[in-house]
């Protein structure tokens, strides 16, 4: 059995699925890449694996896609999305909506992950208004899934 | 403003292990799993 799962979910799942295996005496894999790989790899058919952990919003694409099981669905959980500043820099003031304006307005610049949180987050910088002000560098995202491509290469 | 994520899990239909996975997310959905989880910071 083979699981691919998005960063937020991994090292919750990797402990479920070794109890698991021991319980059924299986051998069960994971894997993980950045959740919208394997979401992308998951439509295309590609995703070598039984079953996924995404977001929310994917597992409910890929059951509307036909691709996912839409009775055999579960819910996982939550993920808080945190976000941090240079430790020279001066601690924002985010207490309040506005204040939160305030301070995506003068950074210098905002550093967003491309796996789905940095997208969440990134709606949420939308929904304060700012999105178009604001510098968007997304981070480079390191992590390579060998299993979702069958040539080895990022999908 | 609440920032927040779901996530969750699902069974592909490519799958030749229908059985066992249907398992698995029955079992990802017991107090046991949820404390793994919660464990790693999924609430």
């Amino acid at each position: 059995m083979k699981i691919f799962s998005a960063g937020s979910t991994l090292y919750g799942l990797r402990a479920c699925a070794e109890m698991f295996g021991r319980e059924r005496g299986i051998p069960v894999q994971v894997a993980t890449d950045n959740g919208h790989h394997i979401h992308q790899a998951a439509l295309r058919g590609e995703a070598d694996a039984d079953v996924v952990l995404l977001p929310a919003d994917m597992i409910a694409a890929l059951a509307a896609a036909g691709v996912a099981d839409d009775g055999a669905k579960v819910a996982i959980g939550s993920v808080r999305i945190g976000a941090a500043v240079h430790a020279d820099a001066p601690v924002p003031d985010v207490s309040t909506v506005a204040a939160l304006r305030n301070a995506l307005l003068a950074a210098n610049a905002v550093l967003l992950t491309r796996a789905p949180t940095g997208d969440h987050l990134m709606q949420a910088i939308a929904r304060v208004g700012v999105a178009e002000a604001i510098a968007y560098m997304p981070a480079p995202y390191p992590t390579r899934c060998r299993s979702c491509s069958p040539m080895g290469r990022p999908c | 403003m609440q920032i927040v994520l779901p996530y969750g899990a699902a069974v592909l239909r490519r799958t030749q292990e229908r059985e066992l996975a249907h398992a698995l997310l029955a079992f990802l959905a017991t107090s046991a799993a949820r404390e793994q989880f919660l464990a790693s910071g999924v609430e």
